[in-house]
């Protein structure tokens, strides 16, 4: 179960070589779909903190998603960068 | 040697009085176990103490020496290892209720390189549960009023406090540098890959790091001289060469510094700052460049990837024994739990993406300084022990993987430590040590905690 909830999140959209910003979630429609999500997935047994933890996510999910990238930008995996660097 | 002064040596300095017959190992322990048993009521830094264990490993070290054999650098100094450490034969709780009465067959790789440069672990030490945010009941040896920060809460206060020469913590956020500040100390974040984790509790394997707390620079150049290189337990440890950082120590000279502001600046106190403006005024008088270097504007994005990250590996590692024992998780790490269980992988892979991106505008920063200056904690450490400080000022460099050191640079108005934060291009350890001990010796500053004042 993803955090999609009952929001369905536009596909990404490129232009220019970057990842539009305008076709993202709002922070507001990810703290819903968070909430939504994590209804489904445990109910009312949850932390008393969940409330807190998703509303640092929803903001960080909405930097995240806007970020704007170029189109070849691939995932940091960090034990893949640390040989060029080293030799350099 | 009187207690007192066993207490205070450095670990260097314990190293060279056991290996010139100045004091043996044993009387080492002892005067350590004296203190402990002295301070620990108040302080709280122990999760298990082995102290019977440390005396029978003394007495065995205390014999090879009287043989004229040295195992290594550490022969005889005593340690505190966080409690996410493997031990073998004693037991890891990693702060929680989960693994209370897990006790390792195996120690972990740092453990390992320790033990056999000829290091004693003394005990382990509290940690937040599982490093991240619920607290641990340890107190800050300055103020027991104050938290000494966290995660690496209890190897913080046990060597600021003198009931240990040095310990191990880890870093994914700010959990070694800003209890470092809190404490008076010195702590070290290095490079991504430089020492290996293995038998290490993770939390997030994309930021975790093994850390290294102090009371100078040159026990952490020692300290990362034994810890550094391979690990046959973590494939992400690098099989690089390893740069004699005693000698960067001897190469110590005015470094050009690189002050940053931008988000460094806006989350800082303004008293923190002010002694952090302080601090470059007086570098920059005994010698240092002190430039200004632009904070990239792809930072502003790094905490917020970072929660992303830190969410959906924390989620993922933990979900099975949450999944069997969720009332054992405390609310915290309970909350990070659920709130990233429902992530979905292409938020994950995004935060990854942002993360290169944000690292590479990072590098060029090096392009006009030898190691950057920010403080190591955007305040002295916080009244209570409720939460264990924000780690603002250290996120974004554990989120690189860039090596980072916490240098002491004064007290604030009510006489709590203040910590400054050196950082290098990755695998530039060398750099940093010397930029840090070059710092360490213009300011002068030996702090020195209430209890320790005659």
């Amino acid at each position: 179960m993803g955090a999609y909830g009952s929001v369905k999140p536009k596909a990404p959209c490129y232009h220019d070589a970057t990842m539009s910003q305008e076709n993202t979630l709002s922070r507001e429609e990810w703290l819903q779909a968070l909430r939504d999500a994590t209804k489904r997935e445990f109910g009312e047994a949850t932390s008393p903190d969940l409330d807190g933890a998703q509303e640092r996510l929803a903001t960080a999910l909405h930097t995240t998603m806007s970020y704007d990238l170029p189109l070849d930008e691939e995932p940091y995996f960090a034990e893949n960068q640390r040989h060029g660097e080293a030799d350099a | 040697m009187t207690d007192a002064e066993l207490v205070s040596l450095s670990a260097a300095g314990a190293a060279a009085a056991i290996r010139d017959g100045k004091t043996t190992v044993t009387a080492l322990v002892q005067a350590l176990a004296r203190r402990i048993e002295e301070r620990e009521p108040q302080i709280q830094a122990w999760v298990t103490l082995d102290i019977e264990g440390a005396l029978e490993q003394a007495g065995t070290l205390d014999a090879e020496r009287a043989e004229g054999r040295l195992r290594g650098p550490l022969h005889g100094v005593p340690m505190a290892l966080k409690d996410i450490f493997f031990t073998k034969g004693l037991r890891t709780t990693g702060g929680s209720k989960v693994y209370e009465g897990f006790v390792p067959d195996r120690d972990a790789s740092s453990v390992t390189r320790l033990r056999e440069a000829g290091a004693i672990v003394l005990g382990k030490t509290h940690t937040t549960t599982f490093a991240f945010r619920d607290p641990a009941p340890t107190r800050n040896p300055w103020n027991p009023e104050h938290t000494p920060g966290g995660s690496s809460s209890g190897s913080a206060a046990a060597v600021a406090d003198r009931m240990a020469m040095a310990g191990l913590g880890s870093q994914t956020v700010g959990s070694t540098l800003r209890p470092a500040a809190y404490c008076g100390l010195v702590g070290l974040k290095p490079t991504y890959g430089r020492i290996g984790r293995g038998g290490v509790f993770p939390l997030s394997w994309s930021m975790d790091h093994v850390g290294i707390l102090t009371r100078d620079v040159s026990d952490t150049a020692l300290l990362l001289s034994v810890l550094a290189g391979t690990d046959a337990d973590d494939a992400t440890a690098a099989d690089l060469g390893v740069p004699d950082y005693m000698k960067s120590l001897s190469e110590a000279r005015p470094s050009r510094i690189g002050l940053m502001r931008g988000l460094f600046q806006r989350v800082t106190l303004l008293e923190v700052w002010a002694k952090l403006e302080e601090t470059v005024q007086a570098l920059a008088s005994r010698g240092a460049e002190v430039v200004e270097v632009e904070q990239p504007s792809e930072f502003e994005a790094a905490l917020d990837v970072q929660q992303v990250i830190l969410a959906s590996e924390a989620s993922a590692y933990h979900w099975p024994t949450y999944h069997e024992r969720p009332q054992d998780y405390r609310s915290g790490i309970r909350a990070l739990v659920e709130a990233g269980r429902v992530l979905p992988a292409y938020a994950y892979l995004q935060a990854l993406r942002a993360t290169n991106h944000i690292r590479r505008a990072a590098l060029g920063v090096f392009a006009n300084c030898d190691v950057v200056l920010t403080p190591a904690a955007n305040s002295p450490a916080p009244r209570g022990l409720e939460n264990t400080g924000n780690a603002d000022c250290n996120g974004p460099w554990s989120l690189f993987g860039f090596p980072a050191l916490a240098l002491p640079m004064g007290l604030s108005s009510d006489g709590l430590p203040l910590g400054a934060q050196l950082v290098a291009a990755p695998w530039r350890e060398d750099k940093l040590i010397a930029a840090a001990y070059w710092c360490e010796g213009a300011l002068g500053l030996r702090l020195t905690p209430p209890s320790l004042r005659g």
